[in-house]
């Protein structure tokens, strides 16, 4: 792992105790600022846990969270807010808001003024293809246009202009985003965090489709049983024998015919 | 650079679609003319009808507090002083802090069908007024007045706090070194039910012991009425309900943020255990002096919300205020009826409002599809 990148959010031996229970042990990691991080792993790993002591939301029962080498902890909710966005798993809508309205929540933190944010709303949603359903209310869409118009709202809280470009120092942090979405719109969003990642914006995102973060991402975090197993780009950790450690499963890996990174095959 | 700039930005205005979401931009324009028409009905309709034309002479004085010298219309502005004129101000200053209260809880709740009893400050008014009456000044013959407000009035405001005051400690959870400080908005639903049920065990009981006439002004002012009105209850209530409402538009955005979720809110920036804290203080002073001046009033708090929101969509930036307005004019035009109804004698106010609204919540719940509500 090259330590000549600069760090944006590190977790300085972060473990979480809740009900008796160890969810997290003693995981170092630092996220390189600009880079897309995918979080791996099986189901109860800790992935969700480590996102929500990223957020701030739970307090670490050892170690700490930093950002911009300032612990998590010392921020104010709306300082806080200004830096960091996060799109949680499931969205729990269930009042008739108008898409735009939803989207423009994400402007909360910044207020701006009211025209830059009609802008940057408007740009958001032509991109996710949900400007023709802008005055539709949310409770009547569908999950995947739900999803989407989650994702303008979280992405509106890290862009600073029209022209996407993002607030110094961001992170997004994602969390199983792409389940609701249709085909090419998964592919759309990855891209378009790659886009945001080559401003300047740094993501740490939570995935299942190990294929999807071999493709996107820059970097892999394999969680197993609240440990960190591995953290190093995507060619030394999607490996046959990591695979195996962390989701006990045989596969072969081949390389991606174009960019040549690995890609996994399930072993039938 | 990138797909980014390949596509094309559609700037062209979005055409008029079947299935968005209503906003009657009329409603608001509505609220503001009717205001003061029912005021002014109020102050004109009763046993003794004043007409219009007779109000318009009497304003002057009104203002002024001057003297009249034509003996006909003197008596009708004491009718209209001592008892329309606060009895009119105080129906809209109740309506208007129950509806936004209502607004707030839904918001807070995160459900439509919430109301601001559902903290339990109602029903511990109603138990705090009981005790003062039945144990603390021995039956209604005995309840004195102290400087205008008897202790049931200050029974029941306290009453109501308390109420509310156990159903928020028992729903905090305090620091467990992981989640800070929170109250979970699901437990106080659980509790207050609880603490309301308890409350109302607590009535029942004194209703039993407590001699007939007693139970009988106990039994009435828990169906809510305005005759109490005086220009002491008017200025108290003013003095909490109107900041109340300004205090709580202050919020309209945490709300609109809250009803994503908390955690989304948290993650956008709003200190959601502060908001909290403050909705569920200021909702329960201005309800319970509502319980305390004008007895238990019902659905206003529930029914005028729930129907707004209908209308102009669930933007608390409108919501709130509208509420407001509304609630007054519901309350104002529901005291009207009280008064004319069985005239000369009175109706309890709350039997209208009950009449009135639970047939509209019915028929509001099998049309909540159409408005986006599922």
């Amino acid at each position: 792992m090259k330590q000549t990148q600069h760090t944006r959010m590190l977790f300085d031996a972060v473990s979480l105790n809740r009900d008796g229970m160890t969810v997290l042990d003693n995981i170092s990691l630092a996220l390189p600022a600009g880079k897309i991080t995918a979080l791996l792993g099986p189901n109860g790993a800790g992935k969700t846990s480590l996102l929500h002591c990223a957020s701030g939301v739970m307090k670490c029962s050892a170690g700490r969270v930093l950002l911009n080498e300032k612990n998590i902890q010392s921020f104010t909710p709306l300082a806080l807010a200004k830096k960091v966005a996060v799109l949680p798993q499931q969205s729990s809508l269930n009042f008739p808001f108008s898409v735009e309205d939803v989207v423009a929540m994400g402007r909360y933190p910044h207020s701006d003024g009211q025209v830059s944010d009609r802008e940057i709303i408007h740009r958001l949603m032509d991109i996710l293809h949900i400007r023709d359903l802008a005055q539709r209310p949310y409770t009547a869409l569908s999950g995947g246009e739900k999803q989407r118009t989650q994702v303008a709202r979280v992405l509106s809280q890290i862009v600073c202009n029209e022209q996407l470009d993002i607030y110094k120092g961001s992170v997004l942090l994602l969390d199983e985003p792409i389940a609701a979405l249709d085909m090419p719109h998964q592919s759309l969003l990855m891209a378009l965090l790659q886009e945001l990642a080559a401003k300047g914006l740094t993501v740490l995102i939570v995935l299942h489709d190990v294929n999807l973060a071999a493709t996107y991402a820059d970097n892999i975090a394999l969680l197993k049983a609240g440990r960190l197993l591995a953290f190093d780009s995507v060619s030394e950790v999607i490996t046959k024998v990591m695979i195996k450690q962390v989701y006990d499963v045989d596969v072969d890996i081949i390389a991606h015919p174009k960019t040549g990174k690995p890609l996994v095959i399930r072993e039938v | 650079m990138s797909f980014l700039n390949k596509l094309s930005l559609n700037k062209s205005p979005l055409p008029r679609q079947a299935n968005t979401v209503q906003f009657f931009g009329w409603v608001g324009w509505a609220l503001i003319l009717l205001t003061p028409l029912i005021l002014l009905l109020g102050l004109s309709i009763g046993p003794v009808s004043i007409s219009a034309q007779q109000l318009l002479h009497l304003l002057p004085s009104l203002l002024t507090d001057a003297a009249i010298d034509d003996p006909s219309l003197a008596s009708l502005q004491i009718i209209i002083t001592d008892i329309r004129l606060p009895r009119t101000l105080l129906a809209w200053l109740v309506g208007a802090g129950l509806a936004i209260s209502g607004a707030a809880m839904q918001g807070l709740f995160r459900n439509p069908l919430a109301d601001p009893s559902i903290i339990g400050v109602t029903s511990g008014a109603s138990l705090g007024a009981s005790i003062a009456v039945v144990v603390i000044a021995n039956g209604i013959g005995g309840v004195e007045q102290w400087g205008g407000l008897s202790v049931l009035v200050m029974g029941a405001f306290i009453g109501g706090l308390l109420a509310v005051l156990i159903v928020y400690r028992l729903s905090t959870a305090s620091s467990d070194g992981v989640t800070s400080n929170s109250t979970s908005v699901a437990t106080m639903l659980l509790v207050g039910i609880a603490i309301t049920a308890l409350a109302g065990a607590g009535n029942s009981l004194l209703a039993y012991i407590a001699d007939n006439d007693t139970m009988r002004s106990m039994s009435l002012w828990s169906m809510g009425g305005l005759d109490a009105a005086s220009e002491l209850r008017v200025i108290l209530a003013g003095s909490i309900i109107v900041p109340a409402i300004f205090l709580l538009m202050c919020f309209s955005r945490q709300l609109d943020a809250m009803l994503l979720g908390e955690s989304e809110a948290r993650h956008l920036g709003v200190d959601v255990q502060r908001v909290k804290w403050a909705l569920i203080i200021i909702v329960a002073i201005a309800v319970a002096s509502s319980v305390a001046l004008a007895g238990v009033i019902g659905f206003v708090g529930l029914v005028v919300p729930h129907m707004l929101r209908m209308l102009i969509g669930p933007s608390h930036r409108r919501l709130l205020p509208y509420s407001a307005l509304a609630g007054g004019l519901m309350l104002v035009a529901a005291d009207i009826v009280a008064r004319v109804i069985v005239s000369p004698a009175e109706m309890p106010v709350g039997v209208i409002t009950a009449i009135l609204g639970a047939p509209l919540f019915i028929i509001l719940l099998r049309q909540r599809r159409d408005y986006g509500m599922y």
